[in-house]
């Protein structure tokens, strides 16, 4: 444990996090992805300083999936429409999503519960960590956030707080003993041509370790 | 986790001698013919090898080189089978005979092209023939008319196997795809099934076939056909880093899974389920004969053995012998149609003994007395649910998939499953034995798992005349009161059940006294003896009821029912009750 590493509580009653593979008819994967938490602790605070590496994943509700069928639209609005609209200055920009309908289904989580351990490295090292600590504590107390966080979709918002390591609950029955989750993703290397980074995620008796982004655990 | 447990299960047919699968670089087609030619190239006959299967002839699966067809518009000659348009130059009812003659110049140039490469004798000999061949003498052979629906392969005669077949052709052909993996236009990335750095699949082939309700040419579980989809400019299933190779491999293993001659699926609800387990158990047989037997089957041995296998589950006791490691995982995943793509419904992963344990609770939990003779004591998932709708039409696809899920997992069955049997028997008034074995099966597990929910005591396999509630007296009560008025008006059209059945058990306060009014009247047509033996009942019921209560609650429903249904089942069968009572002590 770091001496700037956060414990943060986060929990809601549908999550998403959509495997690459299933991704269309999506399926989620078991628990929180590194990236989704990641995503979470950037909606609470972030700074161009600062960069969040998630440690450690907790799990505290059983897993249990769901399914749900949504309509959804097939396209997205090109760049190039809008571009092009305004250099002449007339065109079309909408997407009229009853025109453009694409049913998918998903299998979803019900009622997660999860303790992110995660910490910050600084970019910029004149800066001093205790500062940006503190700062997030703030806000996470006051429960300020840039956008509302969620859980893998936006649609799937999600409640937190600050924890104290001491007061971890102990995982649920279901989650005891070691169960391989089978590659999982990391995040996505975006100095690198967006190319997504993979990590072997073992849960042992509810808590997953994620190893560092550009060690040597993880594959891509 | 879908996709490489299903690739481990590709593995591991490959390594069983019994089973047949295609390798990577190759597929199963449906042959049809086979081009017999001497070693110099010279026609000799064509051979129909299809088999008689009923009144129709069936194509033979042949392992080929490369993989499907491709469909569309372009000429894409396949190596050393093909339709007969490109082989032969020559379609029965040829619609387009230019497009015919140009695929059959492009498979000619495809595989003269290879000669000197190959430089194998029998390829040498099809490339003579294809030289040689001449389309416009195809029609003299009438025997060709036939071949239209499915492919050719090629023979020199006296030599046995096709000419694909032959182990220099074949080490060529594997070497061709080694190759391809260098060339500069393909992606090499990580891949998240295996989890090596191989090259990656634009598109995952082979197609999936089998899925009920899907395209019949086959549809994907991974696809991004829409760009809606796509992210990070990536496009197709770059999405996704899965190798060829392990696309390839998941795909023919899901589609073996899938093909109804291996008997390794069954349809609940919209979904197709497959399973498998991770090393060769016989549940792999069994676990379709639980869920979905074949009860058209007249065979009775098949009908006694299935019955036996069942009694051992409802034993409980996991037969290590013959069914291996308990700790096996058992894999199940139902796929349901969404156009040209597959999602995935379910999918649940376990191990033998626990699915074991499941099932066993499951049937225990359904146990009921007064089984019909015919009934399975474990009644296939489908017949359970055809009695929540009117029509099996009108069955909610997600409520199948919960069920099932419920089963395998022993979690509570849907709330869903509990109030549909309930509004089916309100409305058709039909309290039949799988109706309550039902009902008794979601009281008892929702008693037993979630803690909120309290029965006062664990509803009994038959007639418990001290159960605490109310609700369940109320049951008995009316089959009582119903039971007096059939002898006193026997031949009665519509008897108190069919006509208060459903007001009684939600509103009991505004229809009791009303019966109990009637029931008096019925009582003064029976004659002394009957009348005091009904009154008698009748009265050992009423006390354990103090008052009708003015509604009663969707579980005290349940308990309703199953008063109703115990108490009836104890009316006729009470003459040998004294019998089975000292068998059971």
């Amino acid at each position: 444990m770091k001496n700037t590493s956060i414990f943060l509580r986060l929990w809601g009653d549908y999550a998403c996090f959509t495997r690459p593979e299933m991704k269309v008819e999506r399926v989620s994967y078991d628990v929180i992805t590194p990236s989704a938490a990641r995503g979470v602790l950037e909606a609470i605070y972030w700074k161009p300083q600062i960069r969040w590496c998630v440690d450690r994943i907790h799990v505290h509700a059983p897993i249990r999936f769901m399914n749900i069928r949504r309509n959804e639209v097939a396209s997205k609005i090109s760049v190039n429409g809008p571009k092009k609209s305004m250099k002449e200055g007339k065109g079309h920009l909408g997407l009229y999503v009853d025109e453009d309908r694409q049913q998918r289904a998903a299998i979803v989580l019900r009622h997660v519960d999860y303790v992110i351990e995660a910490h910050f490295e600084l970019r910029d090292q004149s800066e001093h960590p205790k500062k940006h600590y503190e700062m997030f504590k703030r806000r996470v107390d006051k429960g300020q956030h840039f956008q509302q966080p969620y859980l893998g979709c936006r649609e799937f918002s999600c409640d937190y707080e600050w924890i104290d390591p001491l007061e971890i609950a102990a995982c649920p029955e279901s989650l005891q003993g070691q169960k391989e989750l089978g590659y999982m993703l990391h995040d996505i290397d975006f100095d690198d041509d967006c190319t997504p980074r993979f990590f072997r995620a073992v849960m042992n008796d509810g808590v997953i370790e994620v190893p560092p982004f550009h060690g040597n655990e993880v594959l891509s | 986790m879908i996709l490489q447990s299903l690739n481990q299960f590709y593995e591991r047919l490959a390594e069983d001698p019994e089973i047949e699968i295609a390798p990577y670089g190759y597929s199963s087609q449906k042959i049809s013919f086979c081009i017999v030619i001497n070693k110099k190239g010279k026609l000799i006959q064509f051979s129909d090898i299809r088999r008689e299967a009923g009144k129709r002839m069936v194509a033979q699966e042949i392992q080929v080189c490369g993989g499907a067809k491709p469909s569309g518009s372009g000429l894409n000659p396949c190596f050393l089978w093909d339709n007969s348009s490109y082989l032969l130059g020559y379609k029965a009812d040829d619609q387009k005979p230019e497009r015919t003659r140009e695929s059959f110049e492009a498979s000619r140039d495809y595989h003269l092209g290879l000669e000197q490469e190959i430089n194998h004798p029998s390829y040498s000999a099809v490339c003579n023939f294809l030289k040689s061949w001449n389309p416009e003498l195809a029609a003299n052979h009438p025997e060709l008319a036939e071949v239209s629906t499915g492919f050719l392969v090629f023979q020199i005669s006296g030599e046995e196997g096709y000419v694909h077949e032959t182990a220099e052709i074949k080490a060529w052909w594997n070497q061709q795809l080694e190759a391809h993996q260098d060339s500069k236009d393909v992606v090499n990335a990580f891949c998240l099934v295996s989890g090596k750095r191989q090259r990656l699949a634009r598109l995952h082939e082979p197609k999936i076939k089998g899925v009920r309700g899907a395209q019949s040419a086959g549809a994907s579980i991974v696809s991004f056909n829409a760009t809606a989809y796509e992210s990070y400019h990536k496009e197709q299933s770059f999405n996704a880093p899965v190798s060829e190779q392990a696309a390839f491999q998941y795909c023919t293993a899901l589609n073996y899974l899938l093909s109804r001659d291996n008997k390794r699926s069954f349809t609940i609800g919209d979904a197709t389920v497959v399973f498998w387990t991770e090393r060769a158990s016989p549940m792999e047989h069994l676990f379709s004969a639980f869920m979905d037997p074949d009860l058209k089957a007249e065979d009775e041995s098949q009908r006694e053995n299935l019955g036996r296998l069942l009694k051992q589950v409802a034993r409980g006791q996991y037969p290590t012998q013959e069914f291996g490691d308990p700790e096996t995982p058992f894999y199940v995943l139902g796929l349901s149609p969404n156009a040209a793509r597959i999602s995935v419904r379910f999918w649940y992963m376990s191990s033998l003994g626990e699915i074991f344990a499941h099932l066993s609770q499951h049937m225990h939990d359904l146990e009921i007395c007064g089984k019909p003779e015919k009934e399975l004591a474990m009644p296939p998932l489908w017949q359970l649910l055809a009695e929540t709708v009117r029509d099996t039409k009108d069955l909610p696809p997600l409520l199948a998939g919960s069920v099932m899920k419920a089963i395998l997992s022993g979690q509570i069955y849907p709330q869903m499953l509990y109030s549909s049997i309930l509004r089916r028997i309100r409305m058709d008034r039909q309290i039949n034995y799988r109706r309550v074995s039902l009902l008794k099966a979601c009281l008892n597990r929702q008693n037993r798992i979630q803690k909120h929910f309290q029965l006062t005591k664990e509803i009994s396999v038959s007639l418990d005349p001290e159960y605490p509630d109310p609700a369940y007296h109320m049951g008995r009560l009316f089959a009582e009161l119903e039971k007096s008025q059939e002898d006193a008006l026997p031949g009665l059209n519509a008897t108190i059940k069919d006509r208060f059945f459903g007001a009684a058990s939600a509103t009991p306060a505004s229809v009791f006294p009303r019966l109990i009014r009637m029931n008096q009247h019925h009582l003064g047509k029976l004659e002394p003896a009957k009348k005091s033996y009904h009154e008698k009942r009748i009265q050992d019921i009423c006390q354990k009821l103090n008052v009708f209560p003015s509604h009663l609650t969707l579980s005290q429903q349940g308990l309703f029912a199953l008063g109703y249904y115990h108490q009836r089942q104890d009316i006729f069968t009470k003459k040998t009750k004294a019998k089975t009572d000292d068998n059971a002590a």
